[in-house]
């Protein structure tokens, strides 16, 4: 009976090892694999060593330091609809803002807008106090309106970008709103929208020229 | 005696006399498997062996350091930040996984824009037995992105027709909703054959569930079919060291969204 046992104990227990050996056996090769240590070196070779390891890092750091805006930035998130004003590593602000709502509009085959805010490295190429909006074609045929022409006064609108304006290029402008209760949703032609009191504090602390990373 | 038992026996007397009607064949189709097994053993236990002699084949730069027991960690650093500055400087947005930082970064032009806590990590045994040489070579420099696929798209537009009148421009106005975050979950395959995972973290919702058990259910057929045909075929099985990380759904949707189609990846670890 004990011989019986100890024969069914042998055959279980070599069954499990099997099946484990089966289950890892990728880890197990790879630790068989990856035996072996790096080659030793006496102390004052390794003193050494380290030193110029460490010298190498501190160059490297200083360089990828070097990458910092010197003056204040902005960070927009244009997935969760949000902006982070920083100073160096120091994050000043951050809050909701309104980013591009991904519509593709099309009147025709060859007239179709999409309203994206664009991503990548931006700089503030300009600043405005009071902006006046000269609508663009797509703004009348969104609302089922005629074009009018280029400098058609129905194309100047006073106010609706708030009190300040701040572009990126290409038309695409850091600027307010009437419509606060949309700010932290992407319903925007492709700017960005602030509230007035980002707007202001966004306006007064970045110059011309500090950079706007959009993402 | 209980009928389970009575049952029992007889699927046991059943068995014993297919298998004494029909021995052979029996004995041939367990052998045909058994080779199978042995076949399939071959292919998963050479796999990591040859992706790390692919690895060591690889040459390395001219400026590597030597390297000596010891000054691991250092050097692991010296291969991370060279890495980063080596990442593309035409406004390319890059991906930058730290390990020890338990990190998950969005840099552009050098610069970390955004970063991620990550919730949970799992690293291969292949990467985390890594010898300091095929280190250097695999993470000195951004790795690229070679495909990707996802719970979600990478830019979500919606069409719209413009309205030929006001009227109808009145009609359509809606008022935009809430912000909807969709299961996110994320798989990149680097040129070196290594796949990152980004899952989220919530997984409470039954929809939640079902998306991410569908996404890595399909994940597993694809290797166990490159199993199959790697050993019908007679060909060698790649093994993709996989890295597994988890964060919140919308941190992981603004990752994803950020990145380019073929983005660059830096990937550092102790």
């Amino acid at each position: 009976m004990n011989k019986r046992i100890v024969k069914t104990l042998m055959i279980v227990s070599l069954s499990i090892s099997g099946l484990l050996l089966v289950l890892n056996l990728q880890s197990v090769t790879i630790a068989l694999a990856t035996i072996g240590n790096e080659p030793e070196v006496n102390d004052s070779t390794f003193r050494v060593m380290k030193s110029n390891a460490e010298k190498e890092l501190t160059s490297l750091d200083k360089k990828l330091k070097a990458n910092m805006p010197k003056t204040n930035y902005l960070v927009v998130n244009s997935t969760m609809n949000e902006f982070y004003l920083y100073k160096g590593d120091e994050l000043i602000k951050k809050d909701m803002c309104s980013t591009g709502s991904y519509v593709l509009l099309k009147k025709s085959e060859k007239e179709k807008w999409m309203f994206k805010t664009p991503k990548g490295e931006f700089r503030i190429l300009n600043k405005t106090k009071d902006p006046v909006w000269k609508k663009p074609d797509w703004a009348f045929v969104e609302e089922g309106l005629p074009v009018p022409s280029y400098n058609h006064p129905s194309r100047f609108e006073y106010g609706v970008l708030g009190d300040y304006s701040l572009s990126l290029g290409d038309g695409y402008l850091i600027h307010g709103t009437l419509f606060q209760r949309f700010l932290g949703l992407p319903v925007t032609h492709g700017c960005i929208r602030l509230n007035d009191e980002n707007l202001e504090l966004v306006y007064k602390s970045m110059p011309m020229g500090a950079k706007v990373y959009i993402f | 005696m209980p009928k389970f038992i009575s049952s029992k026996m007889e699927v046991f007397a059943t068995l014993k006399s297919f298998f004494q009607r029909y021995r052979k064949p029996v004995i041939a189709v367990a052998c045909v498997f058994g080779v199978l097994l042995l076949l399939s053993m071959f292919h998963l236990a050479s796999a990591p062996i040859l992706k790390l002699k692919e690895w060591r084949n690889q040459d390395v730069e001219m400026e590597s350091p030597e390297f000596v027991n010891g000054l691991d960690s250092l050097q692991r650093q010296i291969a991370f930040k060279k890495a980063l500055l080596a990442l593309p400087k035409k406004d390319s947005i890059s991906l930058v996984l730290n390990v020890p930082d338990s990190s998950l970064s969005l840099f552009i032009n050098g610069m970390s824009i955004y970063k991620v806590q990550l919730a949970e990590m799992q690293i291969d045994p292949l990467l985390k037995r890594l010898g300091e040489r095929e280190y250097w070579t695999q993470f000195s420099k951004p790795l690229r992105v070679d495909s990707s696929r996802a719970t979600i798209v990478k830019e979500p537009i919606i069409e719209k027709t413009a309205p030929k009148t006001q009227e109808e421009f009145l009609a359509s106005v809606s008022q935009p909703d809430s912000l909807v975050y969709e299961p996110t979950h994320i798989q990149l395959i680097l040129e070196n054959g290594l796949e990152l995972f980004l899952s989220q973290e919530e997984n409470s919702k039954k929809l939640d569930r079902r998306a991410k058990r569908q996404f890595f259910d399909s994940q597993r057929t694809n290797a166990l079919s490159s199993l199959v045909t790697s050993v019908f075929t007679f060909e060698t099985m790649e093994y993709r060291p996989q890295i597994y990380l988890v964060a919140p759904s919308a941190e992981l949707t603004s990752i994803y969204r950020a990145l380019p189609e073929q983005p660059k990846v830096v990937i550092y670890y102790n």
